[in-house]
């Protein structure tokens, strides 16, 4: 298992609606979600800006995940689309500053996606540790995780 | 020192004690002309009187725009703009007010460039047309306009063709210059906006770049860079044996080839860092003048109004009515086509150009002066 000392987080913007569910739903079954994700709530995934993820990574996040709900399940109506608008700013901007663009990941999710969700966590992790340390990983200061048993 | 005794020492270096109370500063600023709240004069005075500790300046510190038409106004010569930056640092994150514009993602960027292990890819902008070397004595500091360009993409502002028509006026002097795939931002935004600490880690990672490659003599198309490395960059610690120009001035001194007279009418903004803090107010009007009809808009030279906004900071109601005052200024010149030397100005002008009201009344042609001249150098091509 990791330690966010080696590695520096993951982070998982969580859409307070469906993707937010599957992970509540994950948490309280028996295969318990990768506890070096580091979860986010917000309401919407469309309110989650280029600002969020670039602090993220410039304090030496690892990865950051934004999940949202499927383009016609959102409560709101634009946020699917909003927030596909601003991860294309963000690659845009992270193929700049010369960042791996395996480091972000958006992906969409219905209520009933739990293992979906794990199995994606699970390979969102894996490939962001194959890539080594990101070039801002000096610059995370955070503390060691607590280490969970099996409910989050 | 602690902060109290810093604050007292820059109101000493900066002569602000000298103030006499005329207000002039304040009828000047273009900001009090839209927020009644804010005055110069007023910051000056609490500075004094209540130190750091003051609610007045604790607030207004942060929403000066610091574009330096104060400090053409003042009668004793106060650079109050100096002072503003002097003392952003002493407010410390907590304290301070300061409303950092997009979440404050552009100052992440630019702090993102301080690590010193970056492997960027900012040329990708660079056509097979375009020559440029890899070590050479005049270096092209681009900035940070493949970022801008990305972040703002809503905007529809093509920023990088500023950089591809730099290096295409260049070029056709016969200057093949430099330009750096790892160059880092000038950290203009971040000094403004009170951080000193990844300033100079951005000053130092670039002055050693400079080094690298035998830079001698660097031009850059953008006011804010050139008034950085021009009169920031000395001033902090560590040698800097580079001559630093703005475009313009490069091209004044070392003449255009041969150019075709464009036809229209045009007006230009002058940017606050490259006229009022760099003095550069002819070399762009006669490289324009030479090649259009340049009109005056009624605000110009050392008086020009800002394009509403500098680093970042407070894009609020106040910044969007003063570029629209602004935009009615050069629609009044009847002129057709709005110059800028500065790619900010250019992005808070076509930000302010879609207002829902009034959107047709602010419509103008906008476009960076080193587009002009290049079209007049090649008609045709940078288009």
């Amino acid at each position: 298992m990791q330690s966010w000392d080696s590695h520096g987080p993951i982070l998982a913007f969580f859409c307070n609606w469906a993707p937010y569910r599957c992970y509540m739903d994950l948490c309280q079954s028996d295969s318990a979600p990768h506890y070096t994700v580091y979860p986010i709530k917000v309401m919407c995934a469309g309110r989650v800006d280029p600002a969020m993820v670039l602090f993220a990574f410039e304090r030496g996040a690892q990865g950051v995940m934004v999940l949202g709900c499927k383009e016609k399940e959102c409560r709101y109506g634009p946020g699917p689309a909003q927030a596909e608008k601003v991860a294309t700013c963000i690659r845009e901007l992270m193929h700049i500053v010369g960042l791996e663009s395996n480091r972000f990941l958006t992906l969409t999710f219905s209520f009933n996606e739990k293992e979906r969700l794990f199995d994606q966590m699970n390979a969102f992790v894996e490939s962001v540790s194959g890539l080594g340390k990101s070039p801002f990983a000096s610059a995370f200061t955070g503390r060691k995780p607590q280490p969970s048993q099996g409910n989050a | 020192m602690d902060q109290s005794s810093a604050l007292s020492k820059f109101i000493e270096d900066f002569q602000v004690f000298h103030c006499v109370d005329c207000g002039k500063c304040t009828g000047a600023c273009p900001l009090a002309q839209v927020d009644r709240d804010f005055s110069p004069r007023l910051v000056a005075k609490y500075a004094i009187e209540e130190g750091l500790e003051s609610e007045y300046v604790r607030e207004k510190a942060w929403t000066c725009l610091t574009c330096g038409l104060c400090n053409e106004r003042c009668p004793v010569g106060i650079s109050f703009t100096e002072f503003i930056r002097a003392i952003r640092p002493l407010y410390g994150k907590e304290k301070s007010k300061g409303l950092l514009s997009h979440g404050g993602a552009l100052q992440g960027l630019m702090r993102m460039q301080t690590a010193p292990g970056l492997n960027q890819k900012r040329l990708d902008w660079i056509s097979p047309d375009l020559k440029v070397s890899s070590q050479g004595e005049i270096l092209y500091f681009v900035g940070c306009l493949p970022y801008f360009e990305a972040f703002f993409s809503g905007l529809n502002v093509t920023l990088t063709k500023i950089a591809v028509d730099t290096v295409r006026i260049l070029n056709s002097l016969g200057v093949e210059p430099v330009v750096l795939q790892n160059e880092r931002c000038c950290g203009h935004d971040l000094i403004w906006t009170g951080d000193r600490t990844s300033f100079q880690k951005l000053r130092n990672l670039n002055v050693e770049s400079f080094k690298n490659v035998g830079a001698k003599t660097i031009v850059t198309a953008c006011g804010e860079c050139s008034y950085v490395l021009k009169h920031l960059y000395p001033e902090s610690s560590g040698p800097f044996p580079f001559e630093v120009m703005h475009l313009t001035e490069f091209l004044r001194k070392a003449g255009l080839p041969e150019k075709e007279r464009l036809g229209g009418r045009a007006t230009y903004q002058d940017p606050c860092r490259l006229g009022r803090m760099q003095g550069v107010y002819d070399a762009p009007r006669e490289l324009l003048g030479a090649i259009l009809d340049v009109r005056e808009m009624a605000h110009f030279g050392a008086g020009a109004w800002c394009c509403g906004n500098s680093a970042w900071l407070h894009c609020d109601r106040y910044s969007k009515q003063m570029q629209v005052e602004r935009l009615l200024e050069a629609k009044r010149t009847e002129a057709d086509l709005l110059v800028t030397a500065c790619p900010k100005c250019q992005i808070h002008l076509s930000c302010a150009m879609r207002d829902v009201n009034l959107h047709m009344d602010l419509h103008l042609r906008l476009q960076d002066i080193t587009g002009v001249i290049a079209e007049a150098i090649a008609p045709g091509s940078s288009t």
